[in-house]
C-alpha cells in the first residue's frame, strides 16, 4: 500500500492525489486575491491554502464546481455542512427539501437543488417533497449521494436494466423454472403487470452485477465488503432502500471518514466548532412534539 | 476572468505578477521534488513546502530535518537527500571562510529527528552518535547518525507491533516468559552478524517463524503459566538497549580521522 505510489507514473501519481486541481486552484485563487491585495507573499499564500486543504475547511463558500471536483472536498464540503448545522439536530427539528436546500446554499451559493432533491428520495423512497426529514437522516443520505454521485448513477442503470430484465414478459416465464428456485416466496401470478412486479431486484444478481462495476470502475465506490453485508441481509431489494442501507451502513461513512457515528453525532464535544449560522428559516419551523429529545441537557 | 483580462491599463498582467514573485519557478521546483520524493499526503508536502519558502526564514537544521524526512530510507531519493541537508547545514553564515557541519548544528538535528522516540532512548542513542560541538563532522559520521535515528524510529515501531501481538489480552501487559524468550532470540541473532556474511543468513534462520514459534512454545509450557508480566515500556527499553548495542560509536570512529576542523586552520 505504502509504496504502491512509487510504482505509478508521476502522471498518475499527481492524478490520484489531484495535485494538478489543488495547484491550479491556488494559483487562481492567488490571482484573485491580488486584486485586492497587490502586496501579497505568494508563499505565505500558498501556505495557508494548502494547509487549510489539508484541514478539510477550504470548501466553505466556494463555487459547486470545486466542491465536487475532488473526493477530498466532497467529504470536507460534508464535514462542514455537519459541523454548521449540527444544532439543527440537536434541537430535534424536521426540516423539508427547500430548507434544506438554503441551508447548503448558505455554504454554497450555486448548490444544485437536484443534489438535494435525489437525497431526499433515497430518505423518503419517493417524491414526497414536502415530507420533513430529520437531520442525522439527511446528513448521512446526503453524504451518500455527494461524495459518491457517479457511482449511484451506475448502479441505477444497473439496477434499471435488472428491473427491465424481470419485467419483459419473456423474462417472467423463465424465471419461475430457473433463477427463482433458492427463492422462498411464492410467485401469485406466472404474468405479473409491471406496477405489481416483485419489489426491487434479486439480491444476489445485484451484487455481482455491482461487483463488475466496481472493479472496471475509475469513480470511488464503497468497499465491496459493505456491498456484500447489505446485499446478503435480503433476497430482494429495492433501488432506494439499497441506497438507505448503504447510507446507514457505518462501515460506508467509517470509509468515507469524516461523520462520526450516528450515535456521536450530535456531541458538542469538537473543539473547533464553527460558530453556527443563523438559519434563514424561523416562520416554518415546525417542532415535532414527541420527536426526538436532545442528547445531552447541559446544565 | 473575461473583464479581468480585458483591463489593459492594469498596473500587471496575471503573467507578469507570477513571473515577478517567482511563483512559477516556485512550482515547478515544488513539483518536482514531489515527483521525485513522492510524499504520502502531497497536499501536506505543499503546505510545507510554501511554509519553507516564505518570508518566516526557518532555521537550516529545520530545513535540513524537513529534506531528510521527505522520503523514506529505503527508497533512492533519500541519497540524494541526505547530501542536499548535509550541504544546509554546512553553509556557515556568521563565520567567514569556515564551511562544515559542526558538532553542535549535528546534535541539534539528531535532537530533532529523535523528538519522537522515548527520552530514555534517544539519550542512549545520542550519547553514542553524537560528536563533540567544536569538531567538524564529515559527511560518513553524519549520514550514519542520520540512519541509525530513522532505522530506531522503524524498529521501536515493529517492537511495538510485536509487543501488541504478545499481548493478548490488550491490557498493556504480556506475559514476561514469552517477550523474555523473543527478545533474547533477537539479541542472539543479532550479535552473531559479525565480519562474517553468512551470519546474517543463519541470524534469519534463526528468526524464521517456525524457529521463533518452537520456542515460544517451549518457554510456555516449561515455565507452567508465570503470570509475571511485562509493560510495553519495559519491553521498549530492553529491545532498545538490543538496537544500541549495534550502533557504532563516533567518538571512537572520529578518533582515527584526523579532525577536519584543524586541517582548514
Amino acid at each position: 500500500m505504502s509504496s504502491e505510489r512509487f510504482s505509478v507514473s508521476a502522471e498518475g501519481y499527481l492524478a490520484k492525489h489531484q495535485v494538478l486541481v489543488y495547484l491550479e486552484d491556488a494559483i487562481s485563487q492567488l490571482l484573485d486575491h491580488k486584486e485586492d491585495n497587490p502586496k501579497v507573499n505568494p508563499a505565505k499564500f500558498f501556505h495557508d491554502y494548502f494547509t487549510s486543504i489539508h484541514q478539510g475547511n477550504h470548501t466553505l463558500f466556494r463555487e459547486y464546481s470545486f466542491i465536487r471536483s475532488t473526493a477530498h472536498n466532497r467529504s470536507s464540503f460534508t464535514r462542514t455542512f455537519w459541523k454548521c448545522y449540527k444544532h439543527i439536530g440537536k434541537n430535534g427539528d424536521l426540516l423539508n427539501v427547500k430548507e434544506y436546500h438554503s441551508l447548503l446554499c448558505l455554504l454554497c451559493p450555486d448548490f444544485p437543488f437536484d443534489l438535494v432533491q435525489k437525497t431526499a428520495r433515497i430518505i423518503l423512497m419517493d417524491d414526497a417533497m414536502d415530507c420533513l426529514m430529520s437531520f442525522s437522516d439527511f446528513l448521512y443520505a446526503f453524504q451518500l449521494q455527494f461524495y459518491y454521485e457517479e457511482f449511484l448513477q451506475d448502479c441505477y442503470k444497473i439496477y434499471e436494466k435488472l428491473m427491465q430484465a424481470t419485467r419483459s414478459p419473456r423474462e417472467t416465464v423463465v424465471v419461475p423454472s430457473s433463477s427463482s428456485s433458492p427463492r422462498q416466496k411464492k410467485q401469485q401470478t406466472p404474468l405479473p403487470p409491471p406496477e405489481q412486479s416483485p419489489e426491487g431486484v434479486d439480491c444476489l444478481q445485484f451484487y455481482e452485477s455491482l461487483l463488475q462495476l466496481c472493479s472496471v470502475t475509475d469513480c470511488s465506490h464503497p468497499k465491496t465488503n459493505s456491498l456484500k453485508d447489505i446485499l446478503h441481509n435480503s433476497n430482494r431489494v429495492s433501488f432506494y432502500g439499497f441506497l438507505m442501507a448503504l447510507a446507514k451502513n457505518e462501515s460506508v461513512n467509517a470509509c468515507i471518514g469524516v461523520l462520526p457515528t450516528k450515535a456521536a453525532i450530535m456531541d458538542d464535544t469538537d473543539p473547533e466548532h464553527i460558530v453556527p449560522i443563523v438559519t434563514p428559516r424561523s416562520k416554518s419551523a415546525k417542532p415535532v412534539l414527541g420527536g426526538r429529545t436532545p442528547r445531552h441537557i447541559k446544565h | 476572468m473575461a473583464a479581468r483580462l480585458r483591463d489593459a491599463d492594469r498596473p500587471e498582467s496575471n503573467r507578469e505578477f507570477l513571473e515577478r514573485t517567482n511563483v512559477s519557478s516556485q512550482i515547478r521546483d515544488a513539483l518536482s521534488k514531489m515527483i521525485e520524493n513522492r510524499p504520502e499526503d502531497p497536499v501536506l508536502y505543499l503546505a510545507e513546502y510554501f511554509e519553507g519558502i516564505s518570508d518566516n526564514k526557518p532555521s537550516k537544521v529545520t530545513k535540513a530535518y524537513q529534506r531528510i524526512l521527505l522520503t523514506h530510507y529505503t527508497r533512492p531519493a533519500f541519497e540524494t537527500n541526505a547530501v542536499a541537508a548535509y550541504d544546509t547545514l554546512c553553509t556557515q553564515s556568521g563565520i567567514k571562510g569556515c564551511n562544515g557541519l559542526t558538532g553542535s548544528v549535528y546534535t541539534e538535528l539528531l535532537a530533532m529527528l529523535s523528538r519522537d522516540i522515548s527520552s530514555v532512548i534517544s539519550e542512549k542513542l545520542l550519547k553514542k552518535t553524537q560528536c563533540r560541538d567544536y569538531e567538524v563532522v564529515p559527511y560518513d559520521v553524519y549520514f550514519s547518525g542520520v540512519l541509525a535515528c530513522l532505522v530506531l524510529k522503524d524498529y521501536i515501531k515493529e517492537a511495538q507491533s510485536l509487543f501488541n501481538e504478545f499481548d493478548i489480552s490488550k491490557s498493556g501487559h504480556a506475559n514476561r516468559e514469552l517477550c523474555d524468550a523473543a527478545l533474547n532470540l533477537l539479541d542472539e541473532s543479532v550479535t552473531m552478524t559479525t565480519s562474517n556474511p553468512v551470519s546474517i543468513l543463519e541470524a534469519g534462520v534463526k528468526l524464521s517463524p517456525d524457529k521463533l514459534c518452537r520456542l515460544l512454545s517451549q518457554s510456555v509450557s516449561v515455565k507452567q503459566r508465570n503470570t509475571s508480566t511485562i509493560t510495553w515500556e519495559e519491553f521498549m527499553l530492553i529491545s532498545a538497549d538490543i538496537f544500541l548495542k549495534k550502533v557504532p560509536s563516533t567518538t571512537r570512529c572520529l578518533k582515527d580521522v584526523p579532525l577536519v576542523s584543524s586541517f582548514k586552520e
